[in-house]
């Protein structure tokens, strides 16, 4: 689906952030970003969605480079959730899961029915249906986040980017993102990249986990390779990193 | 758009649209009423008998209400569009021609061109029009360059910047008026102000070459600012080439707010209270506030000179006071508003 190769990036008179990343995002994947703070997630996400260009190396979109797609053919296939949105004007959930239609429109033309109604489905599906008419500007960032991914949703992509969407979301929230992820995945076939640092949830509903640390890839794998201690001492620089197999799950935590 | 029946989703609202249709029908009637009581209202009461009868009466209608409640028009409609885009662009309620400085930069920069005398024209464009196109130019990129850092653009560094920008231009504008004859000194003193004084067709069909095709490329933009007034990434995620949509927006606005400060000097807050007014009225979706905001905007400001023209019966007040009497307050409610949003957060 997407292929880094050897990619790297720095942003204007700033150190490299991405420093030679070879990364391949197989079709139908639930795939999982992590590593610590700093390292350059957000950056190869960004990346890997269209938004930056990379210094070096290239970036394919089924075999073919990203720059070169139209961006009517990139954002009907990449789908993008920022970590967070702005909220200057008190736009409503539903105005704004609508704009997800917008690589399927012309220039000049606006939203028909049938739109109206992919963007409702969109909501629907991760449950933020009765936000339709609420405004951005009161909802929780929780919220916001779920009316984001909505709108990623109604671009109806083959492959969806999304950049922490689990921070600010609740307990039963951050279990129905992974729900409706897995479902698509399965049902549809969506390919799903999320950056996380929730390293619990991967187990066992991702079937692969990068690694990233200090801008390169430090380890690719299926979650029961990744989630080790040695591995993620590796990747964290922590040593003081437990994991635990219960009840077909991995829990990770860090000994305080 | 047809309705099917078995349609079991409710869509909540209008589609956008239809509320860009009703919203462009009513506010045509709003601005034919604002254009008839703009070119009835003033200290020579006209009316129809008088227009078809009396020479004096048809010579004040023709030669100086009609050309100035145009130009009112054309004024108002440039500088409220450009609002709408700027605050579009920045995502920002309080961005305005005014408080970002691209008026005070094109005023000194006409200001420039009127002291040195440059009253003459290069290929059919008169200089001053240059000169003010290079003042906004100038002023929008000091105050962006300032205000961004790295990929975001700091909302209260964004306006504070152009006030100062503004502050800085103005006082630029009054040591050139002190240097200049006084002639032109008092020409100079008009741009401080705003003023709409009768200037006739010519000068407003000298605009109208820069103008119309402004007007049509920067609405051309309304998806894109749509896009961005979400979100910078979002809008990129979704296909606007960002660089690209503000370099365009950058330009197109100094163009139409150089030019329209040129002749009727910087008159504030109307690019603010308009586009305001239209969110209230017809929503945040910024493909609608865009072309509403050129008609409010022309009707504002032809019923904003009429009030200027008539409060004090024979003696005139300048538009910009108007304007500013209004506009100044409304910012300030605006500010304490977004407070609780924290779109003033940098």
């Amino acid at each position: 689906m997407i292929e880094v190769r050897q990619a790297r990036f720095a942003y204007p008179s700033g150190p490299p952030v991405i420093r030679g990343v070879t990364v391949s995002l197989e079709p139908g994947a639930m795939a999982a970003l992590i590593g610590p703070n700093g390292c350059g997630k957000s950056t190869l996400v960004r990346l890997m969605a269209g938004l930056l260009k990379p210094s070096e190396g290239e970036i394919l979109l089924d075999g073919r480079p990203l720059h070169l797609a139209s961006p009517a053919e990139r954002t009907r296939k990449i789908a993008y959730v920022p970590q967070g949105t702005a909220r200057a004007f008190p736009f409503t959930a539903f105005e704004v899961v609508l704009t997800g239609r917008s690589p399927y429109l012309s220039r000049y033309a606006f939203e028909g029915r049938r739109d109206a109604e992919q963007a409702m489905e969109a909501m629907d599906a991760v449950g933020v249906a009765g936000l339709a008419s609420r405004r951005i500007t009161e909802l929780s960032s929780g919220e916001r986040q779920l009316v984001s991914l909505a709108r990623a949703l109604a671009q109806q992509p083959a492959c969806i980017l999304l950049d922490e969407p689990a921070a600010s979301l609740d307990l039963k929230h951050r279990a129905a993102l992974v729900r409706t992820l897995a479902g698509l995945q399965a049902r549809r076939g969506l390919t799903v990249l999320l950056v996380t640092h929730d390293l619990s949830m991967l187990d066992p509903h991702f079937n692969v986990i990068f690694a990233l640390r200090d801008g390169a890839m430090a380890a690719t794998g299926s979650p029961r390779e990744i989630l080790q201690e040695a591995v993620l001492a590796e990747v964290f620089g922590d040593e003081h990193a437990r994991v635990w197999h219960a009840e077909g799950r991995t829990f990770v935590w860090s000994e305080v | 758009m047809a309705a099917s029946a078995e349609s079991a989703i409710l869509i909540p609202g209008r589609m956008p649209k239809a509320v860009l249709v009703r919203s462009l029908v009513i506010l045509l009637m709003v601005l034919a009423a604002a254009t008839f009581i703009a070119l009835w209202a003033g200290y020579q009461r006209l009316d129809w008998y008088t227009l078809r009868h009396d020479e004096t009466a048809r010579a004040i209608f023709f030669r100086l209400r009609l050309p100035r409640v145009v130009l009112a028009g054309v004024i108002g409609s440039t500088l409220a569009l450009v609002g709408a885009a700027l605050q579009a662009l920045f995502r920002n309620p309080l961005a305005d021609p005014f408080t970002l400085g691209v008026s005070g930069g094109g005023a000194l920069g006409a200001s420039v061109a009127i002291a040195l005398g440059w009253g003459a024209r290069v290929a059919g464009v008169p200089i001053v029009f240059l000169v003010a196109f290079a003042g906004s130019a100038a002023a929008i990129l000091v105050v962006y360059n300032i205000a961004r850092t790295g990929a975001t653009v700091a909302p209260g560094a964004l306006l504070l910047a152009g006030v100062v920008c503004n502050l800085t231009a103005g006082a630029g504008v009054l040591t050139i008026q002190y240097f200049a004859d006084e002639n032109r000194g008092l020409q100079i003193l008009r741009w401080l102000i705003g003023s709409l004084d009768a200037v006739g067709f010519e000068t407003t069909n000298q605009m109208l070459i820069f103008l119309i095709p402004g007007w049509i490329a920067l609405l051309a933009f309304s998806r894109d600012l749509h896009l961005l007034a979400m979100d910078e990434d979002t809008a990129a995620s979704l296909g606007v080439n960002v660089r690209r949509s503000e370099l365009c927006i950058y330009a197109l606005s100094s163009l139409l707010v150089g030019v329209t400060v040129a002749v009727g000097g910087s008159i504030g807050f109307v690019g603010l209270i308009v586009p305001h007014v239209v969110r209230l009225l017809f929503g945040q979706d910024v493909r609608i506030v865009m072309p509403c905001s050129f008609l409010l905007g022309a009707a504002f400001l032809m019923l904003a000179d009429a009030v200027a023209r008539t409060a004090l019966g024979q003696t005139e007040l300048p538009v910009g006071a108007v304007t500013g009497i209004l506009g100044g307050p409304l910012f300030l409610w605006l500010m304490r508003r977004d407070q609780r949003y924290s779109a003033m957060q940098s």
